[in-house]
């Protein structure tokens, strides 16, 4: 009897915002996933296991402002739809290989910088990320966007955890050094 | 991978709130970087007239509803869930012992019984409703407070102690 009075009472908003979310911004969600497909049916499938997958994050959507709620919603269609292609081998350049981490068994312990971008320029960091390689770029928006665990990323990319460590700090390091770049070609 | 600096502030960790920071403005630039390029994407035409599909929207319903089934059990605060679970261990443990241990049993009857040389006393519980009536003529110095259903006073035999 509780449990039917508690459900009775429930809100049911948390129910038709994944509805609603899915209403608002459909177009833009199969339209990035269309980009990086190139097909409808698949588009459609990205989008619909998406916003399953978002069904489970309905208190964290919740609490955003509508600009960060629609790069969210973009970025997570992406991640979806690069771990697709990557599923299926195509696209080698979404791929990770060995060789872009084995070397760090051998060099010195490269360390991780913690406040690599404390001075960045907000918008020079954003034109940085936009010229970014996808694959790399995807790494991070894994990490600081969609808040995935380290083992999480591995077993998405099919490498090591100590692999997505040294992937993360090295793709920040070039992140940082695509900043400089656009800085210096701002100065010319 | 952070390491903790004191900074020698009381309140404040300089390095944390630094590396903090480092990282909420590469979130923010994540975000606005998904933001303008979803802006400046040329919209072809058949975009403009698709429509969200409706196979999509029912399996969003069914997921919700799932989804919400489930959190009804995460919302029974934690205090509750840990009392049930005691009074389940407690319940079943009980009716274990008393399965496997005469001891147990023992005990457990000794709560209801008051056994002594002469009798056994079973304790019933009174009913603070019920008014006691005293017969006429009753002559003994006592009288019993309470007399169950169904039972009816016959006689009682006083020994002197």
């Amino acid at each position: 009897m509780f449990f039917l009075i508690f459900a009775a009472l429930d809100d049911t908003s948390e129910r038709s915002f994944i509805e609603q979310l899915y209403n608002t911004h459909y177009r833009a969600m199969y339209r990035t996933a269309l980009g990086i497909l190139r097909h409808p049916e698949d588009a459609e499938d990205v989008v619909q296991s998406t916003c399953l997958a978002l069904c489970k994050k309905t208190s964290l959507l919740a609490g955003m402002d509508c600009n960060a709620l629609h790069s969210y919603v973009v970025i997570s269609i992406r991640n979806t739809a690069i771990n697709l292609m990557r599923s299926r081998d195509r696209r080698a350049e979404l791929l990770w290989g060995e060789e872009d981490y084995l070397d760090s068994l051998v060099k010195p312990c490269e360390t991780w910088e913690d406040d690599l971008f404390v001075s960045a320029d907000e918008g020079v960091l954003t034109q940085a990320i936009m010229r970014m390689p996808l694959r790399e770029r995807h790494l991070i928006e894994m990490k600081y966007i969609l808040n995935e665990k380290t083992q999480e990323i591995a077993k998405e990319l099919g490498i090591k955890p100590d692999s997505v460590r040294v992937l993360l700090m090295r793709t920040r390091r070039r992140l940082h050094d695509l900043m400089e770049e656009i800085a210096h070609e701002k100065e010319d | 991978m952070r390491k903790k600096i004191d900074s020698g502030s009381s309140a404040f960790n300089l390095h944390e709130l630094q590396c903090q920071l480092s990282d909420t403005k590469l979130k923010i630039a994540l975000l606005q970087a998904a933001r303008l390029e979803d802006e400046a994407e040329e919209q072809p035409d058949a975009m403009a007239l698709a429509e969200p599909n409706e196979n999509t929207l029912a399996a969003i319903r069914r997921e919700s509803r799932r989804m919400e089934k489930l959190s009804l059990l995460h919302r029974m605060p934690p205090v509750l869930r840990a009392a049930a679970a005691i009074l389940l261990i407690s319940f079943l443990t009980l009716s274990t012992a008393m399965a496997v241990s005469p001891a147990v049993r023992v005990a457990v009857m000794k709560l209801l019984y008051t056994v002594t040389p002469q009798h056994t006393e079973i304790r019933l519980v009174q009913d603070e409703d019920s008014a006691v009536e005293v017969p006429e003529g009753w002559q003994g110095a006592y009288y019993p407070a309470y007399i169950p259903e169904g039972y009816t006073f016959n006689s009682f035999q006083a020994q002197n102690q």
